[in-house]
């Protein structure tokens, strides 16, 4: 197998759900050896589908089977003394320590950043937290739903929602945690080619709210400094966002001006849009409304993967709402090779969800899937770590382990 | 000492999704040139954000955008033609001085242009090229325009947001943004394989994917028994009471998640109620799911009379997962952005002092630099005589061919 371009990181993940076990499967499927520590009865995402025939299992989570490749995992109790000496050890062991539990579960260990970068002074430690480790909501909940919407991306959803009496809703899946997760991967490689040159550790501090803000960094700037509304409401004119097909729905995205000439010859030179006036995108915002719903009478005879094709080759920015089931059927993800296929000895061998890169010298891969629940105790314990086999046993019959 | 001092980092970018992924690189350090052809600037130097004030207004001055000033800090401006072979020549010359190449045009253009990976790689074998573009650069689609809300379509984030009831919906320009902060994260790892190794590579980035790779339990979900995720609004697939709940006031709501029976009885005692969480309706998650609606409405009526941050404090401190659904007023007001020094303040020689949204993380020895986005051209000088070595003369022939601006 080629190399993979984080060969050699040394990853300890104290993490459950899906922030910090993201960011873990980021480094781990492009070859850093990541070690997930999870408590004896498991990563609560084991119990979270969705499952086969949604029987839930431990070994048969989506979502833990997904987010966990290419990890060794262990049981560890931290809240017992061996326990916390073999956490250590660990620290000590590690690059990276990757720990989205509240700031008090470490603390409360003795393991303040302080104290873990006196055990490793090169360790990068990578904290997710809801609200960060500082600021008057430091000791606060939060998680998918809250903070979508505390940091500021639900509000504007949905997007053309001419009803403001219906609340504004969140996005699907775990978005928040995503969006964490590949912020605190990124902060953490650089972080990681810093310590290169001084040998120095850091703590990386990621607060998921703050996350979601800065990603509605544009809207607040425009917000403020542009006086654009701040709305769920408007969304775009017609011809530029959601519109329904028969079949389902399409983003349609036609900003400039060879664009729209060439939607109208697409939909056949209507007489409604006829004339030269059209080819401005200052005519065509003040007037497009008038347009709108033969616009959307023509759409709604279409079918999205058809018009999809037709658009797209004209040069239109276009795509269909697609479902999991057309993601996975997709020709051009297939052609692509963007699904791998995994074999786990529980959940049996399914195609799963791959990278967004394809890399010319270290393309990532699934080095092993997902963890059984304490799968690599021995050989962490013993090999990594430096136990005997009976100081092993003996972690395993205080309930260490 | 920022973490990447002395990475030079060449930025064939424009829009929000590849802007934002190389102003990432600038906050940790890197030295980002942005290249632009001054006939052909990247379209936020001017543009408004949408959506669009009434009366619509719709351009403003270059260099005034906000969508630029937001995902351009921290980086130099270079103007170069690139519909010219001598532009082009220039960019070469940039290259071979530059650790990485990040582009966002469509699949293909920077081998039109004659800067491939395949024609930069000549000049400086261990470079690292990231492409990222709409589809990724092989396959049948590979054509495509897109922008970010295509790329939430059809990577399938687009089909689960929203309420059941309702049309599916894209959330914006964040889609972007996550596909810009993946795309600094595989460039970082591929500068840490040539740090460790010497050799540089060719990343193909599909910012479809990078939408579809964030939902991959989904996906697995669908394979293990052919069930379609569909939209949820709110709710949760176990969690009850999980959802938005209207507060007094015109278009003002909270956010509440409650994830054990503890905190469903810390609940019933904020809102006056303890009755609820001896009510058999409610008794444990199983039912609280069941009879959600009902529980839903008990909550609102709780609500709707009162003020949300008042609610939300009171939640928060009680130990409940509450927040307000915030917009961005309410982003500027707060006080724990503040106090983590979420925003930045830039000088902006035009437009004067901004406050914009800082960096996405805190870091140990780490402060984020805050130079405002550089004006078009502002370090032409910078760029053609202190990096590629050329002559005052040469600068004013290139000025005047209109190679530069």
């Amino acid at each position: 197998m080629a190399a993979g371009a984080l060969d050699g990181i040394k990853v300890v993940e104290f993490s459950t759900m899906v922030s910090g076990p993201y960011c873990g499967k980021l480094l781990a499927d492009l070859g850093a050896d990541v070690i997930k520590v999870e408590p004896r009865e498991g990563d609560p995402s084991r119990d979270h589908g969705p499952f086969p025939k949604s029987r839930g299992h431990p070994e048969r989570s989506a979502l833990f089977l997904y987010n966990n490749t290419s990890k060794r995992g262990i049981t560890l109790d931290p809240d017992k003394p061996e326990g916390l000496e073999a956490l250590k050890r660990l620290i000590k062991w590690a690059d990276v320590l990757i720990d989205n539990h509240p700031l008090q579960r470490l603390e409360g260990l003795g393991l303040s950043w302080e104290a873990l970068s006196e055990i490793n002074p090169s360790l990068i430690y990578t904290s997710i937290t809801p609200y960060g480790r500082t600021g008057p909501r430091v000791n606060f909940k939060g998680d998918e739903l809250t903070l979508i919407h505390a940091g500021g991306i639900g509000n504007l959803m949905p997007t053309r929602s001419a009803d403001i009496s219906r609340a504004p809703v969140k996005m699907g899946g775990y978005a928040v945690s995503c969006y964490g997760a590949i912020t605190a991967a990124l902060a953490t490689m650089g972080a990681f080619i810093g310590r290169m040159k001084t040998g120095r550790g850091r703590l990386i501090d990621i607060s998921l709210y703050q996350v979601i803000f800065t990603m509605v960094r544009v809207n607040v700037a425009g917000n403020r400094y542009h006086g654009t509304s701040w709305s769920r409401v408007p969304d775009r004119p017609p011809a530029m966002g959601r519109m329904k097909t028969s079949d389902g729905y399409v983003i349609l995205g036609v900003i400039e001006n060879h664009h729209f000439r060439s939607l109208i010859e697409l939909m056949g030179n209507p007489d409604w849009v006829a004339g030269d006036a059209w080819d401005s995108m200052w005519y065509r915002i003040h007037h497009v409304m008038d347009i709108a719903p033969m616009m959307d009478g023509w759409m709604a005879q279409q079918q999205k993967d058809d018009i999809h094709h037709r658009a797209a080759k004209k040069g239109i920015a276009i795509g269909p709402i697609n479902s999991v089931k057309d993601v996975m059927e997709d020709e051009q993800y297939a052609a692509r090779d963007y699904f791998v296929e995994v074999e786990h000895p529980e959940a049996g061998k399914y195609k799963y969800a791959g990278w967004p890169y394809k890399m010319s010298a270290t393309q990532p891969r699934v080095g092993r899937p997902a963890p059984l629940l304490g799968q690599h105790n021995r050989e962490v314990y013993c090999d990594v770590l430096g136990y005997s086999p009976e100081e092993f046993e003996r972690l395993k019959g205080t309930g260490v382990i | 000492m920022l973490p990447l001092e002395g990475i030079r980092v060449a930025d064939f970018c424009w829009v929000w999704a590849g802007p934002y992924a190389t102003m990432l690189l600038a906050n940790l350090g890197a030295e980002v040139i942005k290249v632009e052809g001054h006939k052909r600037t990247d379209l936020t130097r001017h543009s408004v954000v949408w959506p669009l004030p009434d009366p619509v207004p719709l351009e403003v001055p270059p260099n005034q955008g906000m969508s630029l000033n937001s995902v351009n800090m921290n980086k130099k401006s270079v103007t170069l033609d690139l519909t010219q072979p001598e532009g082009v020549e220039l960019a070469k010359r940039l290259v071979t001085m530059c650790d990485i190449v990040v582009d966002n045009m469509r699949a293909g253009s920077m081998i039109k242009l004659g800067l491939g990976y395949e024609e930069l790689r000549k000049l400086r074998p261990d470079i690292i090229v990231v492409s990222a573009s709409s589809r990724g650069q092989e396959g049948p689609h590979k054509d495509y325009a897109g922008y970010a809300t295509i790329h939430q379509a059809i990577g399938g984030g687009a089909y689960i947001s929203g309420y059941p009831d309702g049309d599916p919906t894209t959330s914006g320009g964040d889609t972007d943004l996550i596909n810009a902060t993946t795309t600094a994260y595989i460039s970082l790892v591929a500068l840490y394989h040539r740090l460790q190794t010497g050799e540089g590579q060719f990343i193909d980035y599909s910012q479809c994917e990078g939408v579809t790779s964030m939902i991959g339990e989904l996906l697995l979900g669908y394979e293990m028994n052919s069930e379609i995720a569909e939209r949820m609004g709110n709710a949760h697939p176990k969690y009850a009471p999980h959802n938005v709940y209207q507060c007094w006031g015109i278009d003002r709501w909270l956010a509440l998640e409650v994830h054990c029976d503890e905190e469903f009885v810390t609940l019933t005692k904020v809102i006056g109620k303890p009755e609820l969480a001896k009510d058999p309706r409610f008794a444990d998650m199983a039912s609280r799911k069941k009879n959600e609606s009902e529980l839903n409405d008990i909550i609102e009526d709780w609500t709707r009379l009162r003020d949300r941050d008042w609610m939300v404090n009171e939640f928060c401190q009680a130990g409940l997962a509450a927040a307000p659904s915030r917009d961005g007023r309410d982003l500027y007001a707060d006080p724990h952005l503040r106090a983590r020094n979420a925003f930045v303040t830039v000088n902006h020689p035009e437009l004067g002092e901004l406050e914009l949204a800082g960096d996405p993380w805190k870091m140990s020895d780490y402060e984020t630099p805050t130079r405002h986005a550089p004006l078009l051209g502002e370090h032409n000088e910078y760029v053609l005589k202190e990096l590629l070595g050329l002559s005052d003369a040469e600068v004013a022939e290139l000025r005047q061919k209109e190679i530069i601006m």
